[in-house]
């Protein structure tokens, strides 16, 4: 399968300070790739490399099948987590700039097109600075996006957006996918990220933690999770079978098996202790799953 | 490269085009506008007031003289009059066969007189005799009797010989620092008429008069001619005073007040150019960088074309800037009769060094605003930078009064004090060889270029870079540094 994003052990000191060690990535052609991560992560910095905005201080950077800062710019599109436009500068008129700073000669349909479909139409004249937050980045998303890129960045595209327009953008993404564009979508929200992107990178103190698609990282690193309550008395986990661990919720313990623990085997345990009054049989959400691996790279960090 | 043109025309167009920009440059026209018709209202107050100015014509030229103050009457008539000269004149043209710009330009230059009245004194062609003459006619116009008194020198109105000396030239004297209607009522009519008169003995159509000369109306027809004259061959002389044993101290030579201030101006509105147009400029960059432009500009462009873009869009703003003001400044003093013709070499070496000092400039400006947050820290970083561009200003005094001489050629060939201190001696002097300039230029163009490489280097980082200002040591590790 082809890659649009290859990094190959990849490090970026600023000073004394390493933003990304020795970081090894495949990004697949065609596919939405979600950037997950803390602040100061090193998610932006890798976001950077691969935007060539940076050089590495170690290792290779391969994006859209080259290596070198030759590499056409105009095959890229970037929205950057903070709204980067031009405040006195009409909406058309910096549209327009930005298209054909990425090579469009006649970009002015094309921008109309797209603010037509962002509902920004009536704000083509207006100055930027008279924008509301949620327009303003719709007309980044438009500037990241309005040259036709193969390989788009995005951070936080849905910062500031309505439920409405966050939809809105969210289509426009999927649809940007169907055309054959490589999207990596930076965000915090895990919700978006387990709902839009094929597959997931965590990246935690400038280290690649996870990675692969929502199936192999829950597969790899998910747990499925049981959340019981007995009649009249409280359940003693340490006499369940392939059980890792429970938490003790008050009116119900929450528990969590093994990879290889059986959940048949774990109800009937739960019965020889006493009557059963619920047993809610569920997997872990991505975002237990960023907390656990955060965590547990703080842990093994600490003790290091 | 077009995507630095690109980059450029927006920067040049959303400078340009800005009302701090626009506001700045038409008050220029405004001043100059303010500067031509002001004089105009109180000139209009002035003749209301109906008052009359009087004016003695000390002619020292051999035989009957020159007539000046009758022509110069006849002159004033006829501008009252509003007829054309030649209808006045008696010369027997009729108005309608004269050339129009011909009438119209005698018209303008006799149109002062209306408020003055002439006597004429006839002088010795002694130099201590004139001399107490004049004496005495200065003291009449500190007194406020006389507005002035001009010599017509003894030599004035021979053919040959005499050219250029004291003896053939035409001198007034005033307590006025610029006094509009003298230098271009009296004084360029003056030298008209004496022209004429000069002319005279060598027109053979005047062979079977007593005298070879023209008569006082003859010379208002002639005067079509003679309006051509510029204001150079016209002396302006201090009064004359005595010195602390009595002795009458002729008054000295007033040098042309537009030669004098040519190479100043020229150097300075080059420097001031460079500060009105680089600190936005700066300012601009640091905000880029604070809302995140930066980061979208450089996802499109390299650093080197951000830079390179914002660089010519400066550079353009600069010309754009600096020409209005010294297009401004050239057609006030045509209006004042003080341009003389500098001729094409002064222009073309100003755009040139014009152009050189912002992209110099302009590209250490620009790189020391990547490098800030806020202008706070900028002003930290930009003290040698402006030490650097003040270095000419050390100078320029040298290079006034000394253009060609070794410290001026020296300093002038530093390629930070070139820009101003070249246009500076090329404006104070035409004796500059030409392979100065070019050498200026050449050593410019490399310093520029090597300026615009460490500017990229700075940029690079600095445009993306947050925290605390680097310091000159840092800047200096950037500048080798990967990015």
């Amino acid at each position: 399968m082809n890659h649009a994003v290859v990094l190959s052990g990849v490090t970026k000191r600023f000073g004394r300070k390493v933003a990304v060690r020795a970081l090894d990535l495949k990004v697949r052609s065609g596919t939405i790739t979600g950037f997950l991560g803390p602040n100061g992560s090193g998610k932006t910095t890798t976001l950077r490399l691969i935007t060539r905005l940076y050089s590495p201080d170690e290792g290779t950077v391969e994006v859209l099948g080259s290596s070198t800062e030759k590499c056409a710019s105009d095959q890229l599109g970037y929205l950057p987590e903070e709204r980067g436009l031009y405040r006195s500068m009409k909406v058309l008129d910096l549209l327009c700039f930005f298209a054909r700073l990425k090579g469009v000669r006649s970009p002015d349909p094309d921008v109309r097109k797209w603010l037509t479909r962002l509902d920004l139409t009536d704000a083509a004249n207006l100055k930027v600075e008279a924008l509301s937050k949620g327009m303003a980045q719709r007309v980044q998303f438009i500037a990241a996006v309005v040259h036709g890129p193969r390989l788009v960045i995005l951070d936080e595209p849905f910062s500031g957006l309505d439920p409405v327009h966050a939809v809105q953008i969210g289509d426009a993404i999927r649809e940007l996918k169907a055309h054959g564009s490589t999207i990596i979508l930076s965000t915090h929200d895990m919700d978006v990220a387990e709902r839009m992107c094929d597959s997931l990178v965590l990246i935690h103190e400038g280290n690649k933690v996870l990675d692969g698609s929502w199936d192999e990282v829950r597969q790899r690193h998910g747990h499925r999770t049981v959340r019981a309550r007995l009649i009249g008395k409280t359940i003693d986990a340490s006499r369940l079978p392939g059980v890792v661990s429970s938490v003790d919720l008050g009116a119900e313990t929450a528990i969590t098996l093994a990879a290889d623990g059986d959940a048949q085997q774990l109800l009937r345990a739960l019965l020889d202790q006493g009557p059963v009054a619920s047993f809610d049989l569920g997997e872990s959400s991505l975002r237990e799953i960023f907390l656990e691996r955060v965590g547990a790279t703080r842990m093994e960090a600490a003790t290091a | 490269m077009n995507k630095i043109l690109l980059i450029a025309k927006r920067e040049f167009r959303a400078t340009v085009l800005s009302k701090a920009f626009l506001i700045s440059l038409l008050t220029m026209p405004v001043g100059f506008g303010a500067a031509i018709g002001l004089p105009r209202v109180i000139q209009r107050f002035k003749s209301d007031e109906a008052e009359i100015r009087q004016i003695v014509i000390v002619d020292r030229t051999p035989g009957r003289g020159v007539d000046a103050a009758e022509t110069l009457e006849q002159l004033r008539d006829q501008q009252q009059a509003g007829g054309p000269v030649g209808s006045a004149a008696g010369d027997g043209t009729p108005a309608g066969e004269r050339p129009a710009a011909a009438g119209t330009a005698v018209s303008r230059a006799s149109g002062p007189l209306s408020r003055l009245e002439f006597t004429t004194v006839r002088g010795s062609a002694d130099a201590a005799e004139a001399l107490q003459t004049h004496y005495d006619l200065g003291r009449r116009v500190a007194s406020g009797e006389l507005a002035a008194f001009f010599d017509i020198g003894p030599a004035a109105v021979e053919a040959r010989g005499a050219q250029g000396s004291k003896a053939a030239a035409i001198s007034y004297y005033t307590d006025k620092a610029m006094d509009r209607d003298l230098l271009l009522g009296v004084g360029t009519n003056l030298l008209a008429i004496v022209q004429l008169q000069k002319s005279a003995s060598q027109n053979p159509l005047l062979f079977l008069r007593e005298e070879r000369r023209y008569r006082p109306q003859e010379i208002a027809s002639l005067l079509t001619a003679a309006s051509k004259q510029s204001a150079a061959g016209l002396v302006q002389r201090e009064l004359p005073t005595r010195d602390a044993a009595g002795n009458l101290v002729p008054g000295q030579e007033v040098a042309s007040a537009f030669r004098a201030i040519l190479p100043i101006a020229a150097a300075l509105l080059l420097f001031v150019s460079v500060l009105i147009v680089a600190s936005p400029q700066l300012q601009g960059v640091i905000e880029e960088k604070m809302n995140r432009i930066g980061e979208v500009l450089l996802g499109s462009a390299s650093p080197f074309q951000v830079l390179a873009g914002k660089l010519l869009g400066m550079t353009g703003t600069g010309l754009v800037l600096s020409l209005v003001y010294a297009g401004g400044g050239l057609l006030a003093a045509k209006y004042w009769g003080l341009a003389e013709n500098i001729g094409f070499a002064l222009p073309l070496w100003f755009v040139i060094f014009q152009a050189l000092a912002l992209l110099l400039f302009g590209s250490l400006f620009i790189a020391v605003g990547s490098a800030c947050n806020d202008m706070k820290e900028a002003q930290n970083l930009l003290m040698p930078v402006s030490l650097i561009l003040s270095m000419p200003l050390i100078f320029l005094p040298n290079a006034l009064e000394d253009p060609t001489g070794s410290l001026a050629r020296m300093a002038s060939l530093i390629p930070f004090a070139t820009p101003s201190l070249m246009v500076c001696r090329i404006a104070a002097t035409n004796q500059l060889p030409i392979w100065e300039p070019l050498l200026g230029m050449v050593l410019v163009i490399g310093t520029t270029v090597l300026a615009i490489w460490v500017a990229a280097r700075i940029f690079r980082i600095g445009y993306l870079s947050t925290g605390r200002a680097p310091s000159l040591l840092e800047l200096t590790r950037w500048i080798f540094s990967r990015v």
